[in-house]
């Protein structure tokens, strides 16, 4: 499920958003290494996944730090990250609901 | 710079409201563009001291075109990031940024041509964005940056609430502006590097 903020039409962002964002500019064969060490770098690990919007802030700032295109990639979804939660906020949404890795 | 015009630097530039500009793919070919993002990556536009670098330019941009903001912004594939900026409040501030399809400056960047909207509500490139219909944004003026390497990495622009026009002197103050923001960020490069 995915929460919708009235008249800005955002999706809270996903752990599979960033995994095709990822896909899109490193190499397939090491998205799994880069999307575990930066899972982990955040605090998590295969039996606890990040789940919420608030929970993939520190995993896009982990990625930031690990390669080039992996980084500019991490910042662009940090700020979707940021302007989903800051409007949430706003709004009264909760944005808590993800199911990727369930 | 003085005696360069924005006809040299852009032969198609009039000062009147861009009404077309390319195709949804078209930008997000270029938005997605490899190269361009290496070169993001490489000038590492980022890092949190380019605010400051970029601060005061920004600020003169705004008062010299008697505008609430001037913006740097740095055209990522998934969104817009204010690299610099003046007059910004809200949550735009907090994000530090917006999703890469509201973003005016994407058409600047994807045309690598100056982008004029007088009136947002009636604009059918933005009319629909959420900077409009939510937090009314209504007159835009962005100049490319482009690197020495030929990448368009974002924007030098400024931006309001109310509709209005801009002149050619406007402009041309506005491309002096993008042209000191491009030496200062080259500069950067080369003192990042060494």
């Amino acid at each position: 499920m995915t929460t919708n903020i009235p008249g800005y039409h955002l999706e809270a962002p996903t752990p599979d958003m960033i995994l095709q964002s990822l896909y899109r500019y490193v190499d397939e064969d090491e998205v799994d290494a880069l999307w575990s060490l930066a899972c982990r770098q955040a605090g998590f690990d295969a039996h606890r996944l990040p789940r919420s919007t608030d929970e993939l802030l520190p995993v896009v700032d982990a990625l930031e730090k690990l390669s080039d295109l992996a980084a500019v990639c991490a910042k662009g979804l940090r700020i979707r990250i940021m302007s989903y939660a800051v409007l949430a906020r706003a709004a009264g949404v909760t944005s808590d609901a993800t199911t990727v890795g369930a | 710079m003085d005696d360069i015009t924005l006809m040299d630097l852009f032969p198609q530039f009039s000062a009147v409201e861009t009404r077309t500009g390319p195709s949804a793919s078209e930008v997000t070919a270029v938005l997605q563009d490899r190269e361009r993002l290496r070169e993001i990556a490489a000038l590492r536009l980022t890092e949190p001291d380019v605010q400051h670098i970029l601060r005061d330019v920004c600020e003169e941009a705004s008062k010299a075109l008697g505008m609430p903001m001037g913006l740097v912004t740095i055209v990522l594939d998934e969104a817009q990031l204010f690299a610099g900026q003046h007059g910004l409040g809200g949550w735009l501030q907090e994000a530090g940024g917006t999703p890469a399809e509201w973003a005016f400056c994407r058409y600047t960047v994807a045309g690598k041509a100056p982008f004029i909207v007088t009136d947002a509500e009636r604009n059918p490139l933005v009319q629909e964005s959420p900077l409009v219909t939510q937090d009314g944004l209504r007159c835009y003026a962005g100049m490319p940056l482009v690197t020495t390497r030929g990448h368009a990495i974002g924007s030098f622009c400024v931006a309001g609430a109310a509709a209005r026009e801009f002149s050619d002197g406007e402009l041309q103050k506005l491309q002096r502006y993008a042209t000191e923001t491009m030496r200062r960020l080259e500069t950067r490069r080369v003192e990042v590097q060494s």
